[in-house]
């Protein structure tokens, strides 16, 4: 025992290790042949390694020649398998110097092996010599074969290749690998060449250095390759945290993501997703499972998104409920792309799933919110006119009540104060033109409000008015259906008058179906030219309709059959409709159920007078 | 103390109601005087005798509450009826509670009108008869020295002479005498008729 038989083996084993080590990557990995080719060359240089060290222990001719020859079959496994890496691992360099550098070295192998006689290079004697640690060797004479200029060529060829390769990935810009593996691999080479030169030639006596050299070109190579294993581990992490992150996201969002897999017709849906929609981790889901779960009412307009979506860019966006096993109602936003097969048939649906319940909600609060004003105002617009209107007429007709009793106590004097009374008498009619003044500047301000005047389109118009009522609609459980003709003429008119009627026609319908049986409280509002110049707009209930002995009374003012109705709103209706030119007339319908129909003149109205 | 002739104070901005009313309580017999503002009124403060306020709850330079505000900070507040030709529920309310003897919507009837002019001054009545006992009360207070004063405030809290000494710091003689005092200058025997004085004229207690 002594260090050469420490350090040979340990050399060895070390190569044997990173072998593994690539080999078990080779296996997990992408990109496998950089792995494979590096292993190769690892366990070459493993037994280079091992016939080294046999040739310094030998000191019998005809056995060191045969372990000689022998010896070339890993060097021409490593020269292979090293420019298999540089040709793999850069992916640059001309490849047929790589082919003509590795073909000739296996050639020279070859023909050194099977010759009578090795071709290449040939012991013809051994000496022993001491070294550090009184260690003794075998140095051999060697005489060089006809092939040896050949095997050199072949060499040098191969380092012709990596250096190439080396300048091409050194001009794209990965300079690092290209100087560290190119030109270890090169400076290596050669080294180990230069010596085993120097020690045949019996110019240096050292033992071969072969394998020490090959292992500067294996931890060239394998400090570049474990760079790369190193940043797909980094990657991998950084996936792994981004994942992390958009979990978070999602989680935070209270999103949930879904992959519809159309051919199999497998939905799978993440974990938030699958809570979203009330459905267990495990329970299989396609697309019949997924429909049943959204709300009947909601189906159709899910399934027509879908296919809008596969009929067009593959964009799907919709909005439903779904009903939970508790019974509890969910809000839903759904978003989604469609990826198409080449014949834009669609592949697969992916997206996110968002709950929007507590929006929802709030909307619907808001709405009815917007249509209680909409009713406070009407209300209160009157009920501020009607204080002042009070205010100012009460001032002259208390001086006017004050005045008269006052008269009646002078007439009871004896004598009467009749200076006093006709006093009194020119107040009193100076006080009811008073009045008289008041009620005449509350009508011109009343008029003033309705000289806006515009082209108007009606069926946005009605729009407008149904989304203001629809919430108080859907909770007073009334459906309102909307029949709007297309190709209507405009009007002339304020929006906000005309609006008001529609209001408040649609407001008393439902007030009218208060007491109708729930499944049958049904509005239609439609729009109709009835002729070239009229416009109707008609409101129809399915209420008990109206008594015809009150249907000529309809539109007085302070006529009202509510409890707590002023009797004010179709009064106004008339009142706007008329300022518009237009007619309004109630009428039972045969079926059941009142009927409003206001008329319109189309195009430029008539100049109010 | 001057009980003369009551005399009706009516403050309101619109002239020719002022006129009609002004006539008809005239044809009731009653002395007035006629303001067209809140302040004309308050810059001629009526004389410290019977009477009441007939007032519009709405006028420009300042309505009827305030007006009813600055009266009572006035000694001897004269009563006040509100006119209004619009009454709302929350302004009516404020008003009684402050005390306004009625609150009348215009055009309102002469007897509504009357009555309550009748009811103020029954109460402006009452009112200055206790203010006028009030004030011969506190002439009576105002002789006493601020020992004797100091006095009265421990014997109303119900305290024994001896106690009032070893607060007042003295012998129980000097209380005693001090008592004696005070007792004959305000004319009262009884320690409850001391107690009802201290509470009419709102005297501080120790």
């Amino acid at each position: 025992m002594n260090w050469m038989t420490i350090v040979w083996p340990m050399l060895a084993a070390a190569c044997l290790t990173l072998a593994l080590i690539h080999v078990r990557i080779a296996f997990g990995d992408g990109r496998r042949l950089p792995h494979l080719f590096f292993s190769l060359a690892a366990v070459a240089v493993a037994v280079v390694s091992g016939f080294e060290l046999t040739l310094l222990r030998t000191d019998e001719l005809v056995r060191y020649q045969t372990v000689l020859r022998w010896a070339v079959v890993p060097i021409g496994i490593m020269v292979a398998s090293v420019t298999g890496f540089v040709w793999t691992f850069f992916g640059t360099g001309r490849k047929w110097l790589a082919m003509a550098g590795v073909g000739l070295n296996l050639l020279c192998q070859f023909a050194n092996l099977v010759a009578p006689v090795p071709v290449v290079r040939q012991a013809i004697a051994l000496h022993q010599v001491q070294t550090c640690g009184g260690v003794w060797f075998t140095v051999p004479t060697i005489v060089n074969g006809p092939w040896n200029i050949v095997e050199l060529f072949s060499v040098i060829l191969v380092a012709a290749f990596v250096l190439d390769a080396s300048v091409q990935l050194w001009k794209k810009g990965e300079r690092r690998r290209a100087a560290i593996v190119g030109g270890g691999i090169i400076f290596f080479f050669c080294a180990s060449r230069g010596h085993a030169i120097l020690v045949e030639q019996g110019i240096v006596q050292t033992p071969y250095l072969v394998s020490f050299a090959f292992l500067g070109v294996i931890i060239a190579m394998g400090y570049e390759l474990s760079a790369d294993v190193l940043r797909a581990a980094t990657l991998a992490r950084r996936l792994r945290e981004s994942e992390r992150h958009s979990d978070l996201a999602a989680h935070a969002a209270a999103l949930g993501f879904w992959t519809w897999n159309l051919s199999r017709d497998e939905i799978w849906a993440s974990a938030n997703a699958r809570a979203i929609f009330g459905v267990s981790e495990d329970e299989p889901l396609g697309y019949p499972g997924f429909l049943n779960l959204v709300h009947p009412e909601d189906r159709d307009a899910v399934r027509n998104a879908i296919e809008q979506a596969f009929a067009g860019s593959g964009d799907y966006q919709t909005a439903y409920r779904v009903q939970l096993p508790t019974g509890q109602l969910r809000w839903i936003a759904a978003h989604g792309r469609t990826e198409f097969d080449a014949n834009h048939n669609p592949e697969f649906m992916s997206g996110a799933v968002m709950d929007i319940t507590d929006r929802r909600q709030s909307e619907l609060e808001l709405q009815q919110l917007r249509s209680q004003l909409a009713h406070a105002g009407r209300v209160s617009v009157m009920g501020q006119l009607a204080a002042a209107l009070a205010h100012e007429l009460n001032q002259p007709l208390g001086a006017i009540l004050s005045n008269a009793e006052a008269a009646e106590l002078f007439l009871e004097q004896n004598p009467p104060a009749l200076g006093e009374l006709r006093d009194i008498l020119a107040d009193i009619r100076k006080d009811d033109e008073r009045a008289s003044e008041v009620i005449r500047r509350m009508r011109s301000l009343l008029r003033r409000q309705e000289m806006e005047r515009q082209p108007l389109a009606v069926n946005p118009l009605v729009e407008d008015v149904f989304r203001l009522v629809s919430a108080d609609a859907a909770l007073r459980r009334i459906t309102i259906a909307l029949e709007l003709s297309a190709n209507l003429r405009t009007i002339q008119g304020d929006r906000i008058h005309v609006q008001q009627v529609v209001l408040n026609l649609i407001l008393n319908a439902m007030e009218a179906m208060a007491k109708s049986s729930v499944g049958d409280r049904r509005i239609t509002v439609q729009t109709h030219q009835t002729s070239d110049d009229d416009v109707e707009i008609s409101v129809a209930d399915s209420g008990p309709g109206i008594e015809p002995a009150i249907l000529p009374r309809l539109f007085e003012p302070f006529f009202t059959t509510k409890p707590n109705g002023m009797g004010m709103g179709l009064a106004i209706c008339q009142r706007i409709v008329e300022a518009h030119a237009g007619r309004i007339r109630a009428e039972n319908q045969p079926a059941g159920g009142a009927a409003f129909h206001v008329t319109l003149p189309a195009g430029t109205a008539r100049k109010q007078t | 103390m001057n009980s003369g002739q009551p005399t009706i104070y009516v403050v309101d901005d619109d002239a020719s109601f002022l006129q009609a009313v002004t006539r008809l309580l005239r044809a009731g017999g009653y002395a007035l005087r006629t303001f067209t503002s809140a302040h004309g009124f308050l810059n001629n403060p009526p004389p410290d005798s019977p009477g009441c306020v007939i007032v519009d709850l709405h006028m420009p330079d300042m309505n009827g509450l305030e007006l009813q505000d600055a009266l009572a900070r006035t000694g001897a507040p004269l009563p006040v009826i509100f006119l209004t030709g619009h009454g709302d529920i929350p302004t009516s309310v404020d008003a009684m509670r402050k005390g306004a003897e009625d609150f009348l919507t215009k055009p309102m009837k002469r007897e509504k009108l009357f009555d309550a002019v009748q009811r103020a001054l029954a109460r402006n009545a009452r009112e200055r008869q206790a203010y006028e006992k009030n004030r011969a009360l506190r002439a009576r207070y105002e002789t006493l020295t601020p020992r004797e004063r100091e006095v009265l405030a421990q014997i109303v809290t119900g305290k024994l002479n001896k106690q009032i000494a070893a607060d007042l710091d003295t012998t129980e003689r000097t209380i005693k005498a001090h008592r004696a005092n005070l007792t004959a200058k305000l004319q009262m025997q009884s320690v409850a008729e001391l107690v009802r004085l201290a509470q009419a004229l709102k005297l501080p207690t120790s």
